[in-house]
């Protein structure tokens, strides 16, 4: 032990200027703060006029928010009128019995520093909620709690029989909302002595969960897994998944298989550290799909006794109270319980460096700790005045008790949304104006300095390793929730597509150790990218070109160039599109493929004498999506859609173009073949703007993506420096194309692990076309359906 | 597109059995005791079976159809006279499922097997929306199902199956576990059949919204919308449209890594991708094991393709008489305890016919005898006259708690009989005990295991040990996938092989390190993520051989952190960890060698090697290229392995003499095997990293 002094902390630290939109604003923060202190209820209904999330246009019929909460501030110190209100529930058929429907959920210690996992629990000892402990052992303290539950996770960390038999009952995390599809990650930073005990690993090393469990592939193996756990334990078994395309049939397939409840994690949900790619592309929102999990275990006669406990981004009783309604038991919060302790949503979790004192490294002679009783008291506060905020809500509409309010989907009304949404809400829309109800939001063309966000730019950056971290790796991130389009405004069609990850009914694939396929065979085999990617055409000239011929070549991928940068150079020119008229007698410069443009394609008959590909290159309008039949029966290997080709009013999303121009090239035969087994697709411009781009415009039917102005702003592009008659001194060519190499690299990373999260081992063979593994969220289905995605959160 | 239709992702245990040549027909009682073995596999939510008889008319065509009511029937009957096909017998019964409960069978007699299978579509088409309300769901004339909602044994009843004394050349049959679909309707049901072609299935398919675009842009719209369903499809359109082999199509479907393929040779190598990219959308991914029935009129096929990384069970047996494809080895034990039972290599696929026999086995050609195995039974060779526990008809709960009750009077052994399948045995028994079990246990053996013996007289199954903390496990025949995960202490030696991703995330702490032994040879993933403990592949049943096979198979050792391997024998540096593709890696070396910084000749070296490793181009490479080039390979969870080949030294015996000695005494091997053992060269393989945290952290209190 250490002999040094150790300052307690015992006071909440000032929230910084947020840098960017956050779910978890000032406001949200400061409430449950006040929670923290008081112990008493706040207010009842956030107001959530700037808010789009889903869940935040939705209100109790018969109440106004702001009249509500005004005439709450009026009886507020009346406490007689909500005492017979009964917030108990029973979880498990019956075997747990908590005070409020109310779980905080599954935090590991490891990823907490400790302290935060000891008031977790003691807390819900205190109050009488429930605390998943998550993976990675037990601290001793927490194991002497009663209210907790135990994690079983494919790591195995920390776990043997006699932890399994500790606690009220067993989870076994199949996945979470923050990054369903990627395993557990502790960073080896912060594997220290305490944890290295605990867990039973190396200090210093990573502790990496495999992505799936590998005794778990299918819901039978689940099965299994539930049996066996219970055949050694006997206690109630809980299964926890990330929030996905299949939520309600996993669900009724968990409770089919014998387990006790299901803890479902939507998107939004925090965590010590996730690939970024991931956070803000993968999964639904558990708003969208609790209701249908619902209505299915319902349907299948599952549903009584069987625990629904829903997560992701719950962020108050409010928000409790409509997730009851639309058919949860019990809410799971996570970062709620961090805020009540002092996070301010800095992000920083995964590097151990923690202002609040949470999720920072655990050293054995810390100079400075947080203070446990304060730690305790203040996450009891919390949950108290959650409570009694629930209650007067309950009273407010008239209900008595907890499970009264569950599946009430016919309190609720929907607000700016479509009408597709409600339908899978099970909530009738309302289109009347409420006050404090967030807006829908809209698809518009925004300009480039909006569409390149600051966020999205510095992430570009640390892909190359320009901004100083691990050049070629993806972007690791942690807490909070970012994500358009329930949080930021969505900026193009992409940003209302969510991918799939795989739960129980598949197993996701860990790309760091198995294998993912991302080669890409062109014009019948005889074009090999390394990836789907290629580099797109670029405005300026210079020095950037070259780097870009060069990387084309080293990374095994193809540059739609200007021009012939180099016509000696034959072995480099196969990876060169160059247009057709730069072609013209140069046939001995190893050029393999040539681009025409649409509306000169009456050449193609006499190119298409040279031994050459010949690519068509369309801009992204409607009128392409007239004019493809018209090439089809061209001697032609490919289709181009370059989003910056004649660029006026009339461009339409790319993501639209893309879908319709593929679902045209297969409903149309050349003789007897489909045509898009003869035509490649290709689809690029300066409005691609990184790798879940690339992921789902190949799942909308692209061959590959070529990307330009992300990859001139990853490598920090600066028009003065890669002028070809400028002073070139200062200029190292050499390491900006090194740093394009890892931008690549780190694409095909993220790619992977998109690919991996959704179960998919070959990008080719697997995503290419393969809509099933999308869904939207509340986007206008007119274009949802031009896209073919199914509406996410429907069976 | 599909929309609104729902996807249906089912979980399941398959079976199949397919008569030789000379042999008598297949009884359906045989069909039902394999799949009934492994209800435990599926549920109440359906089963059904499919039968293949190949001297059936060529122009009678059988068509099976669940309907609503006679009323919708007179409509199909009319829609099939209308485009003037002859309708012959109808046999009409009502089944269990309560939507389209009646099932109709009914013969037509054709010549233009084409128009049928349109008109076929076509109907199916029409009474699909907005509710079912008629389907076809088996249109062949060699092929016959029968399928329901139940359990095998109930289907077989409702469908009037077991009463009908029917015999089949070939049978496939299914048990499932719907992780969702309408549990009321048949239509869900496995096997899913086109014309010749019926499949059963287990799994889920991931690329299931690629396949559904191959199929819809070639005509076939009219889908149920299950994942499982594409695929009898897509088998009868190769097959019957594209007239592709049952061997192209193995391949196709089972989408063989690219990354391998040049082991092959250029040709095959070319030949496979062009096939690949031919069928771009057909190939599958996600994890499936399927069993495929299919006839031609001259043979009867059963194909069996594996999923890549084989994530879902299979096991392939053969006897005299017959040959055998099953989710679990009691299944086959339980009907041919004597028969040869192998377990195909990962992203394989397994082709038999009636008249060929074996025609591609899904493993490397010599490695087959070494990986079957005789049901040892030596029921009698030491003193079990006590606490004995027949288990023949106990359920896993009743066989685990007979268990209990026996070591909570007192003893501290139990003997079980008779095994077949029965799951989590030795799971939280009391330290100290032992459990002697003689045929085949089922999975999650000895999960949690702290301190139980645990000797098995047969094979294992799945996921034996799941994070055993302490005690021992024998097991004299062989296990199937995932064995050891998560091992963190005890030993255990296996006589004879192992499947997939066995020891993965094996770890060591403290004076607790796992020792494990496998006397033959294992698949993929062995030692994957481990972290600690000592493993070691022999080879003991390939010890005399003059070429032997390599006794691991791929991804060796993959995110290996700790702990140290031997594999007796070379293995292919390629095999171990992963790596880049090698295209892309000699991709970039052409790029240096443009840049003039490498030279053509040492380009030429390089690109030509077997095996494009980091430590090889580290040797020949200077340091600019190295460290350009080395990008390709970097990953920061990535760990660098040290690979060794050579004799056992000094150290190496010290440490493993102690073990080999236990192990050889276990399993009676002669001293003859052990100096041979001795004296072999080893693949040796750890992890680099000798950082500081290799030790264990010295314990300290934590700190509040």
């Amino acid at each position: 032990m250490s002999t040094k002094s150790v300052q307690e902390v015992t006071t909440f630290v000032r929230m910084p200027k947020p840098k960017q939109k956050e779910f978890w604003d000032a406001r949200r923060i400061e409430h449950l703060r006040e929670l923290a202190l008081t112990g008493k209820a706040a207010y009842l209904w956030e107001d959530h006029s700037e808010s789009s999330r889903v869940l935040d246009r939705l209100a109790f019929s018969d109440i106004d928010p702001a009249k509500s909460n005004e005439n709450f501030k009026q009886i507020r110190n009346d406490p007689s009128l909500i005492e017979n209100i009964d917030t108990r529930i029973k979880l498990a058929y019956g075997r747990i019995g908590i005070s409020a429907p109310l779980y905080l959920g599954d935090m590991s210690f490891g990823a907490l520093s400790g302290i935060p996992n000891i008031a977790l629990a003691r807390a819900s000892d205190a109050t009488g909620v429930i605390n998943g402990t998550g993976e990675g052992g037990l601290h001793p303290d927490v194991a002497a709690c009663k209210q907790i539950t135990v994690q079983w996770a494919s790591g195995r960390f920390g776990v043997d029989i006699d932890v399994l038999k500790t606690g009220q009952g067993i989870v076994i995390k199949v996945g979470q909302g923050a990054k369903p599809g990627i395993g557990g990650h502790l960073p080896g930073s912060k594997v220290t002595g305490p944890i290295s005990r605990a867990r039973r690993i190396p200090v210093g090393k990573d502790a990496v969960s495999p992505a799936p469990h590998h005794d778990i592939y299918s819901i039978e193996d689940l099965g299994q897994r539930i049996w066996a756990l219970k055949e050694a334990t006997g206690k109630p078994v809980f299964v926890k998944i990330g929030c996905t395309n299949y939520a309600p049939y996993i669900a009724s397939g968990v409770a089919a298989m014998g387990a006790d409840g299901i803890i479902i994690d939507g998107s939004g949900a925090g965590t010590g550290a996730a690939p970024s790619v991931i956070r803000d592309h993968v999964g639904l929102p558990i708003d969208l799909v609790v209701s249908w999990v619902d209505r299915i275990l319902t349907q299948q006669n599952l549903r009584k006794g069987f625990s629904v406990i829903a997560a992701g981004a719950v962020s108050n009783a409010e928000d409790t109270a409509k997730i009851l309604a639309l058919g949860a038991d019990c809410v799971s919060t996570g970062t709620a319980t961090l805020v009540g302790l002092g996070c301010l949503m800095v992000h920083k979790c995964h590097i151990g460096f923690c202002p609040a004192l949470l999720t920072n490294k655990l050293v054995d002679d810390p100079t400075k700790v947080l203070s446990l009783d304060k730690s305790v008291e203040w996450t009891s506060q919390m949950i108290f005045g959650w409570i009694e905020e629930f209650k007067w809500i309950l009273r407010e509409l008239n209900l008595n008790s907890a499970s009264e309010l569950v599946g009430r989907r016919d309190l609720l009304r929907g607000y700016n949304m479509h009408e597709e949404t409600a339908n899978i809400l099970g909530v009738e829309l309302d289109h009347s104006s409420k006050s404090l109800v967030g807006p829908q939001p809209i698809q518009k063309q925004v300009s480039d300095d909006e569409y390149w966000t600051p966020i999205l730019q510095g992430e570009l950056r640390e892909l190359s390793g320009s901004a100083g971290r691990n050049p070629g790796e993806a972007v690791i991130t942690s807490m909070g929730t970012i994500s358009a389009p329930f949080v930021d405004q969505p900026r193009s069609v992409c940003d209302w597509i969510r991918s799939d990850g795989a739960q129980v009914t598949r197993p996701s694939i860990d790309p760091y150790r198995e294998e993912i396929e991302t080669s890409t065979y062109l014009a019948h085999g005889d074009i090999r990218l390394s990836n789907p990617i290629y580099l797109g055409r670029l405005t300026e000239e210079g020095s950037i070109e070259n780097i870009f011929y060069e990387v084309a070549a080293s990374m095994g991928l193809l540059f739609n160039s200007n021009k012939l940068l180099d016509d000696t150079n034959k072995s480099m020119n196969s990876s060169l599109l160059i247009p057709h008229s730069e072609f013209l007698n140069k046939d001995n410069s190893g050029i393999k493929c040539i681009t025409i443009d649409y509306n000169q394609i009456e050449q193609i008959e006499e190119l298409s004498k040279n031994d050459i590909h010949i690519m068509v290159r369309f801009p992204s309008n409607e009128k392409t999506i007239n004019l493809i039949p018209s090439v089809i029966e061209q001697k032609i290997t490919g289709i181009i859609i370059d989003w910056d080709f004649e660029n006026n009013q009339d461009t339409i999303d790319l993501a639209i173009c893309t879908s319709e121009v593929d679902n045209i090239l297969r409903n149309t035969r050349i003789n007897t073949t489909i045509a898009r087994n003869e035509i490649n697709l290709l689809v690029e411009g300066s409005r691609v703007r990184m790798a879940a781009d690339i992921f789902k415009l190949v799942g909308l039917g692209a061959d590959a993506v070529g990307i330009s102005k992300a990859a001139l702003l990853s490598i920090n592009y600066d028009p003065k420096k890669f002028r070809n008659d400028s002073n070139e001194s200062n200029f190292d060519q050499d390491k900006t194309r090194e740093k394009l190499e890892y931008t690549i690299l780190a694409m095909q990373k993220e790619i992977k692990l998109l690919a991996g999260a959704a179960g998919i081992s070959s990008i080719q063979n697997s995503l290419l076309g393969n809509r099933e593994l999308f869904r939207t969220v509340d986007l206008d289905p007119l274009i949802r359906k031009r896209l073919g995605i199914k509406a996410g959160g429907s069976p | 597109m599909t929309d609104n239709k729902l996807v249906s992702k089912d979980d399941c245990g398959v079976f199949a059995v397919l008569k030789k040549k000379h042999s008598s027909k297949i009884p359906n009682q045989i069909a039902v005791d394999g799949i009934e073995c492994v209800r435990f596999r599926g549920s109440k939510f359906g089963a059904g079976f499919a039968s293949f008889n190949i001297e059936n008319s060529n122009k009678d065509f059988l068509l099976s159809i669940f309907v609503e009511n006679e009323n919708t029937f007179d409509e199909i009957k009319t829609i099939l006279s209308d485009h003037g096909f002859t309708i012959g017998n109808i046999k009409s019964q009502t089944i269990a499922a309560s939507e389209l409960s009646l099932d109709i069978s009914l013969i037509i007699s054709t010549d233009n097997s084409e128009k049928l299978s349109q008109v076929v579509n076509e109907i199916n088409y029409k009474f699909s929306t907005p509710n079912y309300r008629a389907r076809i769901y088996s249109s062949g004339n060699y092929v016959n199902v029968y399928k329901d909602i139940g359990y095998p044994s109930d289907v077989a009843s409702s469908t009037g199956l077991i009463t009908s004394d029917t015999v089949a050349d070939l049978w496939i049959a299914h048990t499932r576990q719907p992780t969702n679909s309408p549990g009321s309707s048949a239509i869900w049901c496995h096997p899913f059949s086109n014309v010749n072609a019926a499949i059963v299935h287990n799994g889920d398919i991931s690329s299931f919204g690629s396949n559904i675009n191959f199929l819809n842009y070639r005509g076939v719209t009219n889908l149920v919308g299950t994942d499982s369903e594409v695929v009898a499809f897509i088998v009868d359109y190769l097959a019957r449209i594209e007239n592709l082999s049952m061997n192209d199509i193995g391949l196709i479907l089972s989408n063989p890594y690219d990354r391998f393929l040049y082991r092959l040779g250029s040709d095959k190598t070319k030949y496979i991708r062009d096939l690949l990219y031919r069928y771009r959308g057909a190939e599958l991914d996600g994890p499936f094991t399927i069993f495929i029935g299919y006839s031609d009129g001259n043979d009867v096929y059963l194909l069996a393709v594996i999923d890549r990384s084989k994530f879902r069970p299979v096991v392939i047996g053969e006897d005299d008489d017959c040959i055998y494809m099953a989710s679990e080895e009691c299944q086959i034990r339980m009907l041919s305890p004597k028969a040869n039972i192998w377990t195909p290599q990962p992203g394989r696929f397994v082709l038999a016919s009636m008249n060929q026999g074996i025609i591609e086995s899904g493993r490397d050609s010599d490695t087959i005898d070494s990986i079957s195995s005789d049901l040892i039974q030596i029921e009698n060779s030491h003193d079990i006259s006590q606490n004995i526990i027949d288990s023949n008809g106990l359920s896993s709960y009743e066989l685990n708690t007979n268990i209990k009750s026996i070591l909570s009077d007192g003893p501290k052994q139990v003997n079980l009989m008779n095994v077949r399948g029965q799951r989590y045995l030795g799971v939280n028994l009391p330290k100290d005990t032992e459990l002697n079990i003689y045929g085949t246990p089922g999975n999650c053996l000895a999960n949690f295991n702290k301190g139980t013996n645990i000797n098995v007289y047969g094979s294992a199954e799945d996921n034996v040990a799941d994070t055993m903390y302490e005690g021992k496990i024998t097991i004299h025949g062989n296990t199937r996938d995932v064995i050891g995960y998560a091992l963190q202490g005890g030993k255990i030696f296996i006589r004879g092989n192992v499947g997939n991703r066995a020891f993965i995330l094996m770890r060591e702490y403290e004076e607790s390190r796992p020792v494990v032994i496998v006397g033959n040879r294992a698949d993929d993933y062995f030692g994957e993520y481990m972290a600690g403990g000592l493993a070691l592949v022999l080879g003991i049943d390939s010890l005399d051989s003059a070429e032997p096979e390599q006794l691991v198979g791929n991804f060796l050792a993959t995110g290996m952190l700790r702990g140290l391997i031997y594999v007796r024998g070379k293995v292919n540096a390629d095999s171990i960890g992963l790596k880049p593709p090698k295209e892309d890696i000699i991709n970039y070396l052409s790029y240096l060698n443009y840049k003039g910084v490498i030279d053509t000749d040492l380009f030429e070296q390089l690109s030509s090697a077997s095996d494009i490793n980091l430590n090889f181009l580290k040797s020949k490479l200077s340091d600019d290229a190295f460290n350009s080039v080395k990008k390709l390979f970097s990953s920061k969870y990535s760990v660098n392995l040290d690979i060794e080949y050579r004799k056992l030294d000094s150290s190496d015996l010290e440490l493993l003499i102690p073990y080999l000695n236990e192990f050889v005494s276990d399993f009676d091997i002669s001293d003859d095997v052990l100096n041979k053992l001795l004296s072999s060269e080893y693949t040796i393989v750890r992890s680099i990293d000798k950082s500081k945290d290799s030790k264990t952290p010295k314990v300290t209190i934590v700190e509040e």
